[in-house]
């Protein structure tokens, strides 16, 4: 068998820099004014890359949402809710034109905005036992 | 050190609850160490002091980690929208909105700048926390009005004594929050997690009372007897013994609870109702799919709980008098969560919890705990 690599080391190497990988890491020191001895350093990433990077993963092509639906059971008026598309804020946010099985109500036809929108949900903020 | 990930809310909830799947990200890593090095002039304020200078950090560094979204405020035209390239290939105009901020209840009030023992979702003090309804909602602009109040009328006021005005009001006392200014309103996107809510709040107080109410070597002699199950973990050494259980664990005791009560002698009627309506609210609460009917179903088992908990009270398991306790308020929130963002399970503090295994202490153990986190983001890179 023929490889492109010849040790481990090389492997790594390759996969560094020819594997898609997270956007770049950035660092910023915060001081404040009660304690202007003690900066702080944080590290952190720029949002709208780490969207891109989360929104172009080939791995979701069959679990992304892109419109906000309103559900409803077959009554027509008991609403349903599961995923976070189906919630109001979703709704109240973004208007679709061509909600095939979203019902939209009078209000929601006014206002007739094409968003496409990207939602984010931001992550937790943990304490690590370090 | 905390960690804040991210995630996107158009990925499944399926695809985002196993972390293999690469669902999310870690955005930041900000510290937490102490103020070791800075003094303060009296006793009152090297007490207070570190505490308020923690949560200035942890917002003045999530400020400029949220900077990019404030270039997209909603507006007319298209300008405000940034092309991305999507999972399939095609190009697509987004609008990134902050829409959801999983937390437990301690970073909540952090998050939002509250006092402890104040509710995220509503006004309540700690003096309502067990009304019966609900008090008026609680906005992010209401917050900000406060403490625009509070800086108009002490200009001058150090950000001690800004402090102490914020905590009258039942504020922290951060003048800049770090989502000021985000078009969404930050007191509907912090989200209920059920891990905390739920689960920890089942084996903070709920199991105290039980314990103390049945006993323990009863408690766990009943454990121990149930017949073996399988699919679910079985107690069969009693839960006396057990320390610092998962929030898998804690879910397997609810599950074993009501008939391992049911039956004993100090198990009084009400005990059993008031349990059994909050296993029923509990877990339907955790259901992965909502009806308004079913919601209503829900928070009448809540006011069954409610109506009926007093009586740990009454015979001596709670040995305070009152049932003012954050976590019990926060429950029947859960309603307006689902309907404003989707069922519980979308929002578990769970997977976060597992990304940190991988992201944060493996990553530790590889540095040589000298000046660490520059070790841990190259590890991380």
């Amino acid at each position: 068998m023929t490889l492109s690599f010849q040790t481990a080391k090389d492997m790594f190497a390759r996969i560094q820099q020819h594997m898609p990988h997270g956007p770049a890491w950035k660092s910023s020191t915060v001081t404040l004014p009660d304690a202007p001895n003690e900066p702080q350093i944080f590290f952190y990433r720029d949002i709208i890359e780490c969207v891109k990077f989360l929104f172009g993963n080939p791995k979701f092509r069959d679990s992304m949402v892109y419109e906000p639906y309103e559900l409803y059971e077959e009554d027509g008026k008991t609403r349903v809710y599961h995923e976070m598309y189906t919630g109001k804020c979703w709704n109240e946010l973004q208007v679709s034109c061509e909600g095939i099985d979203k019902r939209l109500t009078a209000a929601h036809m006014e206002r007739n905005c094409i968003v496409k929108a990207s939602r984010r949900r931001d992550g937790p903020i943990n304490h690590i036992g370090i | 050190m905390h960690a804040v990930y991210l995630s996107l809310g158009n990925i499944s909830k399926g695809e985002r609850k196993a972390i293999s799947n690469g669902a999310w990200i870690l955005l930041a890593e900000i510290p937490s160490n102490g103020f070791g090095k800075t003094k303060f002039e009296t006793k009152v304020k090297t007490k207070k002091m570190p505490g308020l200078l923690k949560h200035q950090r942890f917002h003045k560094c999530l400020a400029k980690v949220l900077e990019p979204l404030h270039t997209f405020q909603p507006s007319a035209d298209r300008s405000c929208l940034y092309p991305a390239i999507d999972a399939e290939g095609y190009r697509r105009e987004c609008f990134p909105v902050l829409m959801a901020w999983i937390a437990d209840l301690e970073e909540q009030w952090d998050i939002l700048g509250l006092a402890k023992n104040s509710c995220p979702k509503c006004r309540a003090r700690h003096g309502q926390l067990d009304h019966a309804c609900l008090c008026e909602t609680r906005t992010g602009q209401q917050i900000l009005g406060v403490l625009r109040q509070i800086g108009d009328k002490f200009p001058d006021a150090s950000s001690f004594q800004f402090m102490r005005e914020a905590k009258k009001e039942g504020l922290s006392g951060v003048e800049e929050l770090c989502w000021e200014g985000l078009t969404v309103d930050m007191c509907r996107a912090i989200c209920i997690d059920s891990l905390h809510t739920y689960h920890k709040m089942f084996g903070d107080h709920v199991m105290a009372w039980i314990t103390h109410t049945i006993g323990e070597a009863d408690l766990d002699a009943h454990f121990s007897a149930q017949p073996h199950r399988i699919g679910a973990r079985n107690f069969s050494a009693g839960i006396s013994h057990l320390s610092q259980l998962s929030g898998k664990e804690w879910r397997d005791m609810e599950r074993h609870l009501a008939p391992v009560i049911a039956g004993h002698s100090n198990a009084s009627p009400r005990v059993l109702k008031s349990i059994r309506g909050l296993l029923d609210f509990i877990f339907k609460a955790l259901f992965p799919m909502h009806s308004d009917h079913t919601l209503a179903q829900m928070m009448q088992d809540h006011e069954v709980f409610r109506q009926n908990r007093t009586i740990f009270i009454s015979n001596g398991s709670r040995d305070i008098d009152h049932m003012k306790i954050p976590k019990l308020h926060y429950l029947p929130h859960t309603k307006s969560n689902v309907e404003d963002l989707g069922t519980t399970d979308n929002f578990s503090t769970e997977p976060c919890e597992s990304l940190h295994v991988t992201h944060c202490k493996n990553a530790y153990k590889a540095t040589n705990r000298k000046a660490y986190r520059t070790q841990i983001i190259r590890y991380l890179v």
